[in-house]
């Protein structure tokens, strides 16, 4: 199944579903860099179209690591399904912003009390809305949240179904052009620090630790690379996703691709935890010990420095 | 190339080395300075996060005025600290910016629940919201000290890195050097030494007489111009040395000519003169009572004459024996020849005093029978001049005559004027009237000749009413400078 020490035996076959997003750029480029290869690993990727349908593939079984923001996650993780976590590989503390508009009176983040928002329920954009309100001592409940899905987003505040809206890149650099002036965008970093995390079954990576270190290896590799020549880095991603490389500016400017393992991503799984338990998307129950969830052991194994959960 | 310029180029890039090593040393002192820098600063950065994190918890916790404050001072302790400028390299000047960022983040969250925290209602919004910052605060400070202590790392990665380089570039200029020493030996062994030996080589052959040996050596550089100069001189000695056998054979010829016209005129003379004294003596023994007072003192003077000339050819003869004698060497005890002499100079005059001062065990390598007649001239001489004193002094021994052993005879008798001292050794030359010291002045040319016969060196010192003192230089090693060898006898 996997290398010996020698490096003789059969490669070790993983299959990975990937979001088609820059977030999981680092795995991206290590299979097209042949980074992956180098470490005696045999990856196939399945790529999905956003990080809950990679999920989803984990969960079924078609895959045996998933690359997915942390929400839908720790919601999993409540339901009761094993997962561990065995990196963090993004983190987008910028990206998400509210973006109202200002015919309707937005200007500021106290002006949607009383508006309709829309967003994505069940995402991270739905708790990024969540912590912005508490982040601005909101009630939750001081606006209205309308479910939309990510591409009817920008069409329903167009059409002013809603005041404003919840979004990611790139839909709300998307908004920003096309509204100009007419909207306000509302980031709120303190708020919300978005991860997408490497994550699978616990079963899986507690049985192929070592196995796990030589991808975090290739995934460091992609580190690298990316930090010597990120423009180079960017293209390549481009062309995987056979998008035009400036689609991506957006979330290229507000994300850094790190493979690290922090104390500060405990913090936010719990509120996460919270936020889930409080909007019924996870049966109540005592907070869970999110530390079990975390598999520390390959990326300890591989550069320690880049873990600074308190352990 | 030349040597010289070789020799110049090999320094150069010594010195070069040596230099680059040089500002090696100092480039790593100047980085190894700058990390202890930024370690000393992260230390105190460090210390600061940890304070500023302790006040803001226990103020989180209870509220407390004094951790308010002291929150404010710590602040100020690190934003003073993360804005001094420190020798940081990229990566820490983008940490130390990072953490400039996170701090004021952190400052700021901490304001905000403090402002909360003064108009609070204590609601679920109220507490939601504090918790949330909370949070966000002891992230980011967790995070802002785990970068600082990186910071360190850093350092210490720094000065590592510097140790490691200035090891490599050390070790790298110590191989240059230790190949630029090898190659400098080589060339040396090639260049120099080879070409000497060579040379070495050429000049104990030509001194053993091949003059004819020619000297390999085609370089450009300076041993190669020496040995063009070498081939050219032995050329010249070669053509010298040939011209000199060719007069040097000649020379030989007419000399063995000249001997033998000399004794055979020297034994054709004594035919004659034996005549004339034999005739003069008849005439004196049959015919003296007829003969008057007047013709008896002429046939005297004639036969006094004709006996004069006989021992002129008796010692012409004797210097020609000494001229033509075969060389033999062997341990002649000088020593023992003299006293021999001794006895037979004090037996023929029995009634003169003479104190002989011989010393024991005087022993060179030579010819006795030469020897024996050189010493037999000398001590005959010692005795004909020391006849007029009445404490008479002859003695033999050796000393050092110009650093060198020396075997003398030497006297207390007449000696002679220095000035004259050239002409001691010529033969018939007299220092002397025949009628104070009679004497034909061949007996001081014999010696010479012996002398030369050897190789030796002859010297004399004297002064008049001084006596006079003679002395030779024995030599052992060189036998070929021996005048046996002299073509020219």
């Amino acid at each position: 199944m996997h290398l010996s020490a020698g490096g003789a035996a059969q490669p070790l076959k993983l299959r990975l579903a990937l979001p088609t997003v820059p977030h999981a750029g680092l795995l991206h480029l290590a299979a097209a860099l042949g980074y992956f290869h180098d470490q005696g690993i045999d990856a196939s990727l399945m790529r999905e179209i956003h990080g809950k349908a990679a999920l989803a593939e984990l969960l079924q079984g078609r895959a045996d690591l998933a690359v997915v923001a942390d929400v839908p996650v720790v919601i999993e993780l409540l339901k009761g399904v094993p997962l561990n976590i065995v990196a963090s590989v993004a983190n987008a503390p910028t990206e998400l912003a509210v973006l109202g508009r200002t015919d309707r009176g937005i200007h500021g983040p106290r002006d949607l009390i009383g508006k309709r928002i829309g967003v994505s329920l069940g995402t991270s954009g739905e708790y990024f809305l969540w912590a912005f309100l508490v982040r601005n001592r909101m009630a939750p409940d001081a606006p209205q949240f309308v479910d939309l899905p990510p591409a009817k987003l920008i069409g329903a505040l167009r059409d002013g179904d809603v005041d404003a809206i919840a979004a990611w890149q790139p839909v709300r650099h998307q908004a920003e052009l096309d509204f100009g002036n007419a909207i306000v965008s509302l980031p709120a970093p303190d708020a919300y620090a978005q991860r997408f995390v490497l994550v699978g079954r616990r079963e899986y990576v507690q049985a192929h630790a070592q196995d796990l270190s030589r991808l975090i290896r290739a995934l460091l590799d992609a580190e690298v690379y990316v930090r010597a020549a990120p423009a180079r880095a960017k293209s390549m991603l481009a062309g995987l996703f056979k998008l035009n490389p400036e689609i991506l500016d957006p979330s290229w400017r507000d994300m850094t691709l790190e493979v690290e393992q922090q104390q500060a991503q405990l913090v936010t799984l719990e509120d996460v935890a919270a936020w889930a338990m409080a909007r019924g998307y996870a049966p109540r129950q005592p907070m869970p010990n999110f530390l079990s969830y975390l598999d520390l052991d390959p990326l300890l194994a591989v550069n320690p420095e880049r873990v600074t959960v308190v352990r | 190339m030349k040597i010289s310029s070789k020799a110049r180029w090999a320094a150069a890039t010594m010195l070069g080395t040596m230099v680059l090593i040089a500002i090696s040393i100092a480039w790593a002192d100047a980085q190894v300075r700058a990390a202890v820098e930024q370690r000393r600063h992260s230390v105190e950065i460090v210390g600061a996060l940890n304070n500023m994190r302790m006040v803001t918890f226990e103020y989180l916790l209870n509220r407390r005025e004094r951790a308010r404050l002291q929150e404010q001072a710590a602040w100020h302790r690190l934003e003073d600290l993360l804005a001094t400028a420190v020798p940081f390299d990229e990566v820490a000047a983008s940490t130390l910016a990072s953490l400039r960022r996170q701090g004021e983040a952190s400052h700021r969250l901490f304001g905000e629940v403090d402002a909360a925290n003064a108009g609070a209602a204590g609601d679920g919004i109220q507490r939601r919201f504090e918790a949330l910052l909370s949070s966000r605060i002891l992230t980011e400070q967790q995070d802002s000290l785990v970068k600082a202590e990186q910071l360190i790392d850093d350092a210490g990665a720094r000065i590592d890195a510097t140790q490691r380089r200035v090891v490599q570039v050390t070790a790298l200029g110590l191989l240059l050097m230790a190949i630029l020493t090898a190659a400098a030996a080589w060339l040396f062994l090639r260049d120099v030494l080879g070409p000497i030996a060579r040379l070495e080589l050429a000049t104990r052959e030509v001194a053993a007489g091949n003059w004819s040996f020619g000297l390999n050596v085609d370089s450009a550089d300076e041993l190669g111009d020496m040995a063009r100069h070498f081939n050219a001189m032995t050329r010249a000695l070669r053509d010298s040395f040939g011209r000199l056998v060719v007069s040097n054979r000649e020379l030989v010829t007419l000399n063995k000519e000249l001997e033998s016209f000399s004794y055979s005129v020297s034994h054709d003379l004594r035919s004659p003169l034996r005549s004339m004294d034999g005739f003069s003596l008849a005439l004196l023994e049959d015919y003296g009572d007829r003969l008057d007072e007047e013709a008896r003192d002429s046939l005297q003077r004639i036969r006094g004459a004709s006996q004069r000339m006989g021992r002129l050819i008796d010692e012409l003869l004797g210097l020609a024996r000494v001229t033509r004698a075969e060389l033999r060497l062997q341990s002649v005890d000088i020593s023992a020849i003299a006293r021999e002499i001794a006895e037979g100079l004090a037996k023929a005059q029995p009634e003169r005093r003479v104190r002989w001062e011989i010393e024991d065990g005087i022993v060179v390598m030579g010819d006795r029978e030469l020897l024996a007649i050189a010493l037999q001239n000398l001590l005959d001489n010692a005795w004909k001049f020391t006849s007029k004193v009445p404490e008479a002094v002859i003695q033999v021994g050796t000393r050092q005559e110009d650093g060198k052993p020396a075997c003398f005879v030497s006297d207390n008798g007449a000696g002679f004027d220095m000035a004259y001292a050239a002409r001691l050794f010529g033969a018939f030359q007299r220092l002397h009237h025949e009628s104070d010291f009679p004497g034909t002045g061949v007996g001081l040319a014999i010696v010479q000749r012996v002398m030369r016969r050897h190789g030796w060196s002859l010297g004399a010192r004297g002064a008049p009413g001084q006596g006079a003192t003679f002395y030779f230089q024995p030599t052992e090693q060189d036998d070929e400078r021996r005048e046996q060898d002299h073509p020219a006898g």
